[in-house]
């Protein structure tokens, strides 16, 4: 029954997007523009967030955070809340910059864009918007199937002069909704570095936007260099209300810290 | 006829002999002799090596011995073997009684407590230190210091976006470096300071956010770190001794670092540079002609900014006025000033060299770290989780004798407080805290292979889910502890050396120190100084495989020459000995004369090369062996090596020419003696 299913399924998604009807570059960019459109929310966010890293042959990496991000001025705030012993510590994003604080010898420093959050495999923009559109050019690869769900394979390259901390990127993106599903992140050599993937996604309404705003519910993500460690993501207690402006500044954190 | 007549015989036959086939002797000898010399003057000098390095590891690092846990994943090596933060040996698990154990047996004089770990110390740029310096002054509203730096900064801004200008004509697309202009010249501008005032923290975030990234990128420290009890470890490491600064005071914490390091990685880029060419030039080299020398130049050039930063306002004129002095000609501002002055040649370097250190060098920070910073050490714990500490740095040290030697400027030295907070091993409660917030989230482990049947192969129209019903996220501050690990012995230790008293009649060895460890089974392994000092102490090995080897060639080569020498003196004697044996002489005592004639030219040969070999050594030992490379400093233990010998090494060396000669000779002697007495009347072919 399950393999008729899928069979069905592939006839579906073979009818749907057929091989020959690639879309053009324009298309491909606004469907990176929807898949950012979909999780942006004009005015704040505000998250729990479960964070843990498994490596092969060590100790598990546990954190609980929370995540404060304003997307019009490009700002975000992660707190450490739990373990105790790390809590406390931060990253604060301004513009193109990314500040890690550590109360335990009160000093900023600044970081890039390949900082490893907490020392997990995952980075900034996993906490961050979306900006696929403005940070990378889509190409399409194919129509095919991510396990019961059939997906629009795209690849990513940087655009130039734009910091990423991926050159090269793949996604999966779920043919019925738009939502992302899979990432796969490359090396320039074309090394394959990571896989993500996305498989729940939560549906708010946001008061700000007038419409629903999408997060993921829980990413996870497979480092393929270092086999074995991967990085559990879960998103809790989404808030979409209003956040104060002190709230993205060093004083802000460095006082919920003292 | 008497034992004693027949010895005389034997010994007045042998010495006629030896005179009597002088090539034969000269031969035989001549090799022997040469054997001596090389068993003389390489023992003599594998031993002082080995002595030399003996004396650098014990007495600078290691202890006569070290101790680590029993069940550690890798090897302890006391300097490092492998990549950053490789090594794991685990934790002594009862360091306390361990060292109660070690110091109740006679000969033991201490147990110093010890602990590895590699650690960053990130440095930002000379405009985030500017930048942090400004916050602070905003923060205690210092308005003096508020203005020097920014006088400091709008110089920096300056020279930044002359930077860039140069870069924006070279760009197709100069959009960036546009914005980046923008951002340096409001900067410039009385007005952005007037702002800055009125609102410290917009004015300092946009410095922090879009000028602080204009800068260099700032270099990191990588610091290998050995956590120890400060006090005990210079108590018992004679060879250690501070350069500057002061040590730690008892129950600060607090770090030293090598000279070696301080004056190579942590000093002015140009200053170094200085030294650098200074150096070169007194072991010979020049700028006229070293291509390397002449790229040091050009890159003291390049780094100028790196001094003209820090220069302050008020003091920029003089330094502008000093530097003329020896610049006759030059114009323009400082920056081109010191452009042509950092241009030296091999006329004019000692005097820039000399007006360097004294019109610019007191007034710049000659060191990245000064001695009484606080500065902030970076590590990952065994868990993987980012610790940091602040440590003050209060000085520098070197390993006499050792100053030179690269692989022991490596390690540098921090209280064990300090060590344990950077080490961070994790207690049962914070384990458990963990696995609640696990527990609490009910996150399920999914395998690589089986992720994309276990992700999506539920029903499609499960993906977008609503919100939970959840608590809004409370807005209480984060609770934390900083719990500070023990100085004393209670804390984790690493490995610990075992330092022996030279002055007690105990001699231990390592098995000793071993079983009584075994007998109270504590969990640990011992190991001598050479295992612990890891690739160092391999080098000896290394060095004594290597000149056994070569003289087993040399004394291999050695029995043959002789063994065919004699071989063919048998057969030119064999009339001779034909007679012998006819006239009534025993075969055995024909193996004697044989022997004996043997006997003294090894011995005469043994002597004299061993004589020689002795006047070799005294020859080294007074002159003394230079360390023309880095690694040999650490190997003579110093900047030379002065052999010395022993009379057992010397003793030891005639004898072994004296054995060789004998095996050698033995063969053919048992051939003479075997000739029959119709040989010496069959008439010659």
């Amino acid at each position: 029954m399950s393999r008729l299913l899928a069979l069905a399924a592939l006839l579906l998604a073979a009818v749907s997007f057929p091989a020959a009807a690639q879309p053009s570059a324009d298309a491909l960019v606004a469907r990176l523009r929807t898949v950012d459109e979909r999780q942006r929310n004009s005015g704040d966010f505000q998250a729990r967030v479960y964070l843990e890293q498994n490596e092969k042959g060590k100790a598990d990496l546990v954190y609980e955070a929370e995540v404060y991000r304003r997307d019009d001025s490009d700002k975000l705030v992660i707190l450490f809340t739990r373990p105790q012993a790390e809590a406390g510590k931060g990253y604060l994003r301004i513009d193109a910059n990314l500040f890690v604080y550590d109360p335990t010898v009160g000093r900023w420093e600044r970081r890039t864009e390949r900082e490893r959050i907490g020392g997990t495999s995952s980075n900034r923009a996993d906490f961050d918007e979306s900006r696929l559109a403005d940070e990378y050019a889509p190409a399409f690869v194919g129509n095919e199937m991510l396990g019961r769900f059939p997906v629009e394979r795209l690849r990513l390259t940087a655009r130039p002069g734009v910091d990423v901390a991926y050159p090269v990127v793949e996604l999966w993106l779920d043919q019925a909704t738009g939502n992302l599903l899979k990432r796969q992140d490359f090396a320039l050599s074309g090394r394959l570095l990571r896989t993500t993937y996305y498989p729940q996604w939560i549906k708010v309404f946001s008061p700000s936007k007038q419409s629903d705003v999408y997060y993921p519910k829980e990413i996870r993500i497979f480092d393929e260099v270092e086999k074995g460690t991967n990085t559990t993501i879960v998103f809790q207690e989404v808030k979409l209300d209003p956040l104060q402006d002190s709230l993205f500044t060093k004083a802000w954190l460095e006082a919920k810290s003292r | 006829m008497t034992r004693l007549d027949r010895i005389a015989l034997l010994l007045w036959m042998g010495v006629r002999n030896v005179f009597a086939h002088k090539v034969k002797s000269l031969l035989v000898g001549g090799i022997l002799f040469f054997g001596t010399v090389l068993i003389v003057v390489g023992g003599s000098l594998l031993g002082s090596v080995q002595a030399s390095m003996e004396r650098s590891v014990t007495s600078s690092l290691s202890g006569h011995a070290q101790v680590y846990a029993k069940d550690a994943k890798d090897a302890l090596s006391l300097f490092p073997s492998g990549p950053m933060g490789s090594m794991d040996v685990g934790e002594i698990p009862d360091f306390h009684a361990v060292r109660e154990t070690l110091v109740a047996m006679p000969g033991v004089l201490d147990v110093v407590p010890m602990g590895i770990l590699d650690a960053i110390v990130l440095q930002g740029t000379e405009l985030d230190r500017l930048l942090d310096r400004l916050r602070d002054a905003v923060a205690g509203g210092r308005s003096d210091e508020v203005s020097l730096l920014t006088w400091e900064l709008q110089n920096i801004a300056s020279g930044l976006e002359r930077d860039l200008l140069a870069v924006r004509t070279a760009s197709a697309d100069p959009s960036k470096e546009d914005a980046e202009i923008a951002d340096l010249r409001r900067v410039q501008d009385p007005a952005f300071w007037a702002d800055l005032a009125a609102d410290p923290e917009s004015g300092l975030t946009f410095l922090e956010s879009r000028v602080a990234p204009l800068g260099s990128d700032g270099k990191a420290l990588y610091l290998r770190l050995i956590g120890t009890d400060l006090s005990r470890f210079e108590a018992n490491f004679d060879r250690f001794r501070i350069v500057d600064g002061s040590r730690v005071p008892a129950g600060s914490p607090g770090l030293l670092v090598t000279k070696r390091f301080y004056e190579t990685q942590v000093k002015n880029a140009v200053a170094r540079g200085f030294d650098t060419i200074r150096e070169a030039r007194r072991a010979g080299r020049t700028l006229a002609e070293d291509p390397l020398l002449q790229e040091e130049v050009r890159r003291n050039v390049r780094q100028r900014r790196r001094v003209l930063y820090q220069i302050r306002p008020d003091e920029a004129e003089a330094v502008r006025a000093e530097l003329l002095e020896v610049l006759p000609g030059a114009s323009g501002d400082l920056d081109a000033i010191l452009e042509t002055f950092l241009q030296v040649d091999d006329a004019n370097f000692e005097v820039r060299h000399e007006v360097f250190y004294r019109a610019i060098a007191p007034r710049i920070r000659l060191y990245d770290l000064a001695i009484g910073d606080t500065i902030t050490l970076r590590s990952f714990t065994r868990s993987g989780y980012a610790r940091a500490a602040n440590v003050t740095l209060y000085g520098t040290f070197e390993f006499q004798g050792l100053e030179r030697a690269d692989l022991t400027s490596v390690n540098h030295l921090v209280d064990l407080t300090t060590f344990r907070s950077l080490y961070g091993s994790m207690s049962a409660g914070q384990q458990a805290e963990l696995a609640d917030i696990r527990a609490s989230v009910g996150v399920d482990d999914v395998a690589r292979d089986e992720a994309e049947a276990a992700l999506f192969g539920g029903d499609p129209n499960d993906l977008v889910v609503a919100p939970e019903a959840e608590a809004a996220p409370t807005d209480t501050p984060p609770t934390w502890v900083r719990d500070v690990p023990p100085a004393s012995d209670d804390g984790p230790v690493l490995n610990a050396a075992v330092v022996l008293d030279p002055g007690s009649s105990e001699r231990l060895s390592v098995s000793d120190l071993q079983a009584e460890l075994d007998a109270r089974d504590l969990g640990v392994q011992v190991v001598d100084w050479k295992r612990a000092a890891g690739l160092i102490g391999q080098l000896v090995t290394v060095l004594q495989v290597v000149l056994w080897v070569g003289v087993a060639i040399v004394f291999i080569v050695a029995m043959a020459i002789v063994n065919n020498t004699m071989m063919m003196s048998v057969m030119e004697r064999v009339q001779e000995v034909g007679t012998l044996r006819a006239i009534g002489t025993q075969r055995r005592a024909v193996v004697g004369i044989f022997l004996v004639e043997t006997a003294i030219l090894g011995l005469v040969a043994g002597v004299a090369g061993a004589g020689v070999g002795l006047a070799l050594v005294a020859g080294l030992h007074a002159v003394g062996i230079p360390a023309v490379a880095d690694i040999l400093v650490l190997v003579f233990a110093g900047p030379s090596l002065h052999p010395t010998l022993s009379l057992a090494g010397l003793v030891e060396g005639i004898l072994l020419v004296l054995v060789v000669a004998l095996v050698s000779a033995f063969q053919p002697t048992l051939l003479a003696a075997r000739t029959s007495p119709a040989v010496a009347m069959s008439p010659k072919e």
